[in-house]
């Protein structure tokens, strides 16, 4: 399932997903790959997306 | 003449990986590093490459004391040959399509030139032997002429993959 939360989160900080993966050290194919749901990430990477995006777990990630 | 070419060349060869060393030390970057999905996929391929080396050897034996398939076109050293080349190229063509190939701040150009580093010298010794026609021994196929052949082939396989890929992600950013 596609992580809209997420990309509607990082669009409203005008980054780009080569920005936000250089921000959470991983790939842009990463951040692709969580974005359209074919990932799933684990915690720790969950944890350095949210405070890159200055969000909070329940925000980006829960239903 | 014979005794300098002996005392010489074990130095020589010495000095020029020193010297391939020190030139790859400074230019591959101590940042790169692959991120937990890359590893993931890495971890896929690896056992995709054991399976298929363990499949491999296990048809050649099978094939090799059975029936006499092998026995009369190539010599099981080649056929060897075969699978593990076959286990790279599978493993990297699966990691570069999974998007695990590259490290996080690898320097992509760098290893394409590695990779035509191995291809241009393996395809011109490859080149050599067809045309002296060195690689068929006493009417088999030997692991001892062909392995330029094998080598070269793998990373052409490589390089067009890693093509293919970069093309499709041109594509996918003009989208």
């Amino acid at each position: 399932m596609k992580n809209l939360k997420m990309k509607a989160a990082r669009a409203a900080k005008d980054l780009s997903q080569d920005q936000l993966a250089k921000l959470c050290d991983v790939s842009r194919q990463t951040i692709n790959a969580i974005e359209k749901g074919d990932y799933n990430p684990t915690l720790n990477l969950c944890i350095a997306i949210c405070k890159a995006l200055d969000k909070t777990l329940n925000e980006l990630f829960w239903e | 003449m014979g005794l300098l070419g002996n005392t010489w060349t074990p130095i020589i060869l010495v000095v020029v990986y020193v010297i391939i060393f020190i030139i790859f030390a400074r230019l591959i970057n101590k940042d790169a590093h692959y991120d937990e999905r890359q590893l993931q996929f890495r971890a896929n391929g690896y056992k995709i490459g054991f399976f298929f080396v363990m499949i491999g050897v296990f048809v050649i034996i099978f094939l090799i004391e059975a029936t006499d398939i092998f026995s009369r076109y190539i010599t099981p050293s080649f056929a060897l040959g075969i699978v593990a080349y076959g286990a790279l190229a599978l493993f990297s063509v699966y990691c570069i399509f999974k998007d695990a190939y590259y490290s996080i701040n690898q320097n992509r150009i760098l290893h394409i030139l590695i990779c035509l580093c191995i291809i241009i010298p393996n395809g011109i010794g490859a080149y050599r032997n067809i045309v002296e026609r060195t690689v068929v021994k006493n009417e088999l196929i030997a692991f001892s002429n062909s392995g330029n052949m094998l080598c070269a082939t793998c990373f052409l396989i490589i390089l067009i993959a890693l093509i293919i890929k970069a093309a499709k992600e041109k594509r996918e950013e003009v989208e």
